[in-house]
């Protein structure tokens, strides 16, 4: 009889073991792939994060970096605004002074524009202040021209005069061949020939 | 075959019934232990789900970006005064003098 009983409790235990056995059982799994559904879910929304911070870091950092170039851009393009600047400032008052340099200049540049201009009939252009001075070294002038050029030449002092703090203009009788030699003329030029050289002088080793 | 009493009979059936009674308390226990693992995996899920840390995390991000970009300024600033260093030192001067050579047609 007891036999019996023990049995019967020994059976009912195995029972309530495999009840509840199967309960973790099932419970683990419930957790297990819950878990598997959060690590996706938090990657693939992480992974969204982290794209929406990619776009926005190279949107703005590519702002940022133009920002810069723009900027050290304009710096410098100021700094040779500055550069032209002082140098048209010492040019004016070479002319004004009356400079032995200048002097020695301007008849470089008369030299140099007429025998540019292909023709033996010249007519020079200056401003008041250096026609006196052209006037007083046209035999000279005329003698070296011819001498460069090879052939007699005619120069003659035009009537007009120029509007320019510096510098020469050269034509022809027919005033078809121009050569322009003011100071403004190659103010222009040196920006377009030297602008890379000043560059270089004065931004030498540093970083763009 | 075991014969047993009426009395004994009687004890088995107890015996029997007390174990019924452990036995659904066992399923309920068991009810609870799965109820519990959907309540923990529910919890598991809301964490992923968590817009407030995606913010955050989003956020911080943003910061790191911010520090990018004053990176970025600072090193401008730091460009441009060296820049201005250099031009307004003795290279303006060569500069301006080698505009002056060229308009007067010495070089």
């Amino acid at each position: 009889m007891e036999n019996i009983k023990a049995q019967v409790k020994f059976m009912s235990e195995i029972e309530n073991k495999e009840i509840i056995e199967e309960a973790e059982e099932q419970a683990k799994k419930i957790v297990s792939n819950a878990e598997k559904e959060a690590l996706r879910i938090r990657n693939q929304k992480t992974l969204e994060v982290s794209e929406r911070l990619h776009e926005k870091e190279i949107s703005d950092l590519e702002g940022a970096l133009l920002e810069q170039k723009k900027r050290i851009s304009n710096v410098r393009s100021q700094l040779l605004d500055e550069v032209i600047a002082e140098a048209t400032t010492i040019l004016e008052k070479m002319g004004h002074d009356s400079d032995p340099r200048y002097r020695t200049s301007l008849r470089k540049l008369i030299i140099e524009a007429s025998t540019r201009v292909q023709a033996c009939d010249l007519e020079i252009l200056t401003n008041s202040r250096d026609k006196v001075f052209v006037k007083s070294k046209l035999v000279e002038l005329t003698k070296d021209i011819s001498r460069l050029k090879g052939m007699p030449v005619i120069l003659k002092i035009s009537k007009d005069e120029l509007d320019t703090q510096g510098g020469t203009i050269v034509l022809d009788k027919n005033k078809r061949q121009i050569f322009n030699n003011t100071f403004e003329a190659r103010l222009v030029e040196a920006k377009d020939e030297l602008m890379s050289q000043i560059s270089m002088i004065l931004f030498e080793g540093l970083e763009d | 075959m075991i014969k047993l009493s009426i009395e004994e009979l009687k004890e088995v059936v107890k015996q029997e019934r007390i174990c019924q009674k452990i036995t659904e308390k066992t399923k309920e226990k068991a009810a609870d232990i799965i109820t519990k693992s959907k309540e923990d995996a529910q919890e598991s899920l809301q964490k992923a789900e968590n817009q407030e840390y995606y913010e955050k995390l989003f956020s911080k991000g943003l910061s790191e970006i911010e520090e990018k970009k004053k990176n970025i300024e600072k090193k401008t600033e730091e460009k441009i005064k060296s820049i201005n260093e250099k031009a307004h030192a003795s290279t303006a001067e060569k500069a301006v003098s080698m505009i002056v050579s060229y308009v007067l047609g010495e070089e």
